[in-house]
């Protein structure tokens, strides 16, 4: 056995432990033979690298923001079908009888179907996940001109209670020490009430060109707020529950029973942002 | 033709059923990387934010997620695995393991210590660089088999299977002669001073 094999052997698992010894003396004694060793070990090394480097890299051609499935950007298009048809009987009544346009039944047949999703959606995200809290979020998908369209709701997962394998607990050595890990306290503190559901509506008016009035579960947006996507967070606090609209990367306050329109005040506080964005 | 296209779109929808998380981690062990890229993209939202509010970067975020997925790959592949929770609860354990370990790093070092690790790791980035130039050299099947039986700790006969070999002797023999190859590759092309120092 040269010496190539020799050290071959070694790192393929080849020689048995009074063989396994004998190596390892030579080596200390051995320097050809521990020059070869510590040039087999690198290029192992080397290996390993390139491999986790080629997986990282296929990892980063990954698209993310396109994590929705086929299922639900079909579910888009049925909903940008319904609403095409909510916006014309919308149109014709605003027109036709009234100035403001009531659309409950109409959206009452949309809310029954997204509202069966939603379920379906929660229950097998937080069966997925594991967890015992999860933020809920909706989002409001609003199609131009009409009134209200549709509510979405989707589990995402909170921070707070990784559980490991037993069969890996051992993993590096290491057993889950969470007191380390700085996760804010306030995430825990929170809950997200997945019962509850916020009616939005739309409503163009010149005088108002972005505000709100909420009461009774239902919040009333006044605006242009047709072009992106907005969320409403409900956060159950111990006494409680706070109202959040997130739109276009910023969180804003809704107060409850407003019977009095108002402006909609965007949330400074970078704590209490940070905690809304977790949540999110 | 243009109603022949109309039947086309108008075909009715058949929803994608996803796969469960047994069937993705049967795919993961298979060797499978298109069921990693679907674990991958499935659980980022959750691994970035676990690591950004812990303050954590994104760039750090990234490279601790996809670290975790990669010794996730590697310990499913290897058949060292037996999954008793959820591919997102195992990946999140590793990404939390990783990154306390990060912190608890960023808190032992001062600043002067800092710079250690970083050229350690440049280094190591470096003789990677050099194996990768040269396995290249040696064609995808000597790359293969040494990635597999390397990294991915598959049995020769695992190799064999996946990378087409009558049997697990000809995979011995070839990720052998590979070796050898790449070895000799190396000293011709880089000095023990590139590659030993």
């Amino acid at each position: 056995m040269n010496k190539f094999e020799k050290v071959e052997a070694y790192f393929n698992n080849e020689l048995s432990s009074s063989e396994k010894n004998e190596f390892l003396n030579d080596i200390e004694s051995n320097t050809e033979l521990k020059s070869e060793y510590n040039f087999q070990n690198e290029i192992i090394n080397g290996i390993k690298e390139a491999r986790k480097a080629e997986l990282k890299a296929m990892l980063n051609k990954v698209p993310i923001t396109s994590v929705s499935t086929a299922s639900t950007g079909l579910y888009k298009i049925f909903a940008g079908s319904v609403a095409t048809i909510l916006l014309g009987t919308a149109s014709w009544y605003y027109f036709a009888t009234t100035k403001q346009v009531e659309l409950s039944n109409k959206t009452e047949v949309v809310k029954e179907f997204t509202e069966n999703n939603v379920a379906e959606n929660i229950n097998s995200e937080s069966e997925k996940l594991q967890t015992t809290s999860a933020p809920i979020l909706k989002e409001e998908m609003i199609d131009k001109g009409t009134k209200q369209v549709m509510e979405q709701k989707e589990a995402t997962p909170s921070v707070n209670t990784p559980i490991l394998p037993n069969s890996e607990s051992d993993f590096e050595n290491h057993s889950l020490d969470e007191e380390n890990l700085d996760i804010p306290a306030d995430l825990n503190s929170a809950s997200i009430n997945l019962n509850s559901k916020v009616d939005v509506e739309i409503i163009m008016k010149k005088k108002y060109s972005f505000h709100y009035q909420y009461s009774h579960s239902k919040l009333i947006l006044y605006g242009e707020f047709e072009e992106g996507l907005f969320e409403v967070l409900e956060l159950n606090k111990e006494d409680n529950v706070e109202v959040y609209l997130y739109y276009k990367s910023n969180f804003y306050y809704i107060h409850n029973n407003t019977d009095s329109i108002s402006p909609l005040k965007s949330v400074s506080d970078e704590k209490l942002k940070q905690k809304l964005e977790g949540l999110r | 033709m243009h109603f022949k296209g109309l039947l086309t779109l108008l075909k009715p929808y058949k929803p994608q059923i996803p796969m469960t998380d047994q069937e993705i981690f049967k795919q993961i062990c298979r060797g499978d990387e298109s069921a990693l890229e679907v674990v991958y993209q499935k659980n980022y939202r959750m691994m970035m934010r676990l690591v950004q509010n812990n303050s954590g970067t994104e760039q750090e975020a990234k490279d601790i997620y996809q670290e975790a997925v990669v010794v996730f790959w590697q310990k499913a592949v290897s058949g060292n695995l037996v999954l008793t929770s959820k591919i997102s609860t195992y990946i999140y354990s590793i990404c939390l393991n990783l990154w306390r370990k990060e912190l608890d790093r960023k808190k032992r070092h001062t600043s002067e210590e800092h710079d250690r690790p970083h050229y350690q790791q440049h280094e190591i980035e470096e003789k990677a660089r050099i194996v990768r130039e040269c396995i290249d050299q040696l064609g995808e099947t000597c790359k293969k088999v040494l990635s597999y039986y390397y990294f991915d700790g598959m049995s020769m006969k695992e190799i064999a299977e996946r990378v087409g070999f009558a049997n697990t002797d000809t995979a011995k023999t070839k990720k052998y002669k590979c070796k050898k190859k790449l070895d000799e590759v190396i000293k011709r092309q880089y000095s023990a001073h590139d590659f030993l120092d």
